[in-house]
């Protein structure tokens, strides 16, 4: 059993919240299901391709260590995994858009790194 | 509020209710698919091969992003030497809502012998042990 808890930015909003609560009934349930599975399995996911590591294409040399995504239908939420605490942190969420995924990968890396400045 | 909070929240919704179990379902199915493919070592074309269907749908299969009929999934485990098994448990068990699911799927063994070539004795034995729990 992991934790999973919402990352709260340093202006106190919730982006992967906020995400969620915009979805419609349906993608929001879909999300749930699958935080839930997160939660419970880990990164065993990673074997059934519902949890993908989130790679670096444009700069190889500079990748991130534990960046996910957990798919959720035709939802994303951008997660990192903190060992120490066990825990999921999920930073963000955005819908599989072509031509607009790059743009939500790079949000969620920001978000990532603003995480980590923290020090938590 | 935290992810167990929202969680409590949005299951007073029964439309989210049902969605929920049936995504928690297909999950369930899911990992049950992976756990049984990496038991015997195949990769997902493998499986595919030994099953005679396309390696997508496998992909599918373990990712639950498909629905298939109870039917279908026990003939494609009965393939490979295995047999569905499910028991339903409570959705939220308690106030700290540790994640049970709502329907639980595994797969297991069917042990033949030779006085009994389908493994009935098992899966008799187990259905009296599940009748009389429940009956106590």
């Amino acid at each position: 059993m992991y934790n999973c808890d919402y990352y709260t930015r340093p202006s106190g909003r919730k982006p992967c919240n906020e995400f969620i609560d915009s979805l419609s009934v349906k993608d929001k349930a879909t999300v749930y299901s699958k935080i839930n599975t997160l939660r419970n399995e880990g990164k065993l996911l990673i074997g059934t391709h519902v949890l993908e590591k989130i790679k670096n294409f444009s700069n190889k040399e500079k990748q991130d260590k534990e960046l996910y995504e957990l798919v959720c239908g035709r939802c994303r939420v951008g997660t990192h995994f903190d060992a120490g605490r066990r825990t999921f942190v999920l930073l963000c969420g955005w819908e599989k858009t072509q031509g607009k995924q790059p743009d939500d990968i790079a949000h969620c890396r920001a978000l990532l790194h603003e995480y980590l400045d923290q020090g938590v | 509020m935290n992810f167990n909070a929202n969680l409590r929240k949005e299951m007073r919704n029964p439309e989210f209710a049902k969605y929920y179990g049936e995504d928690q379902a297909k999950m369930e199915l899911a990992l049950a698919m992976f756990a049984a493919r990496s038991k015997l070592k195949l990769t997902q074309g493998e499986l595919a091969r030994k099953l005679s269907i396309s390696q997508p749908y496998i992909a599918k299969l373990e990712k639950g992003d498909v629905n298939p009929t109870v039917g279908h999934v026990g003939g494609l485990l009965a393939q490979i030497g295995l047999r569905l098994t499910i028991h339903t448990d409570d959705l939220i068990s308690d106030s700290s809502l540790t994640s049970q699911p709502l329907v639980t799927c595994t797969s297991t063994d069917i042990k033949a012998t030779e006085d009994d070539p389908m493994g009935g004795d098992k899966i008799q034995n187990i259905t009296d042990a599940a009748l009389s729990n429940t009956i106590s």
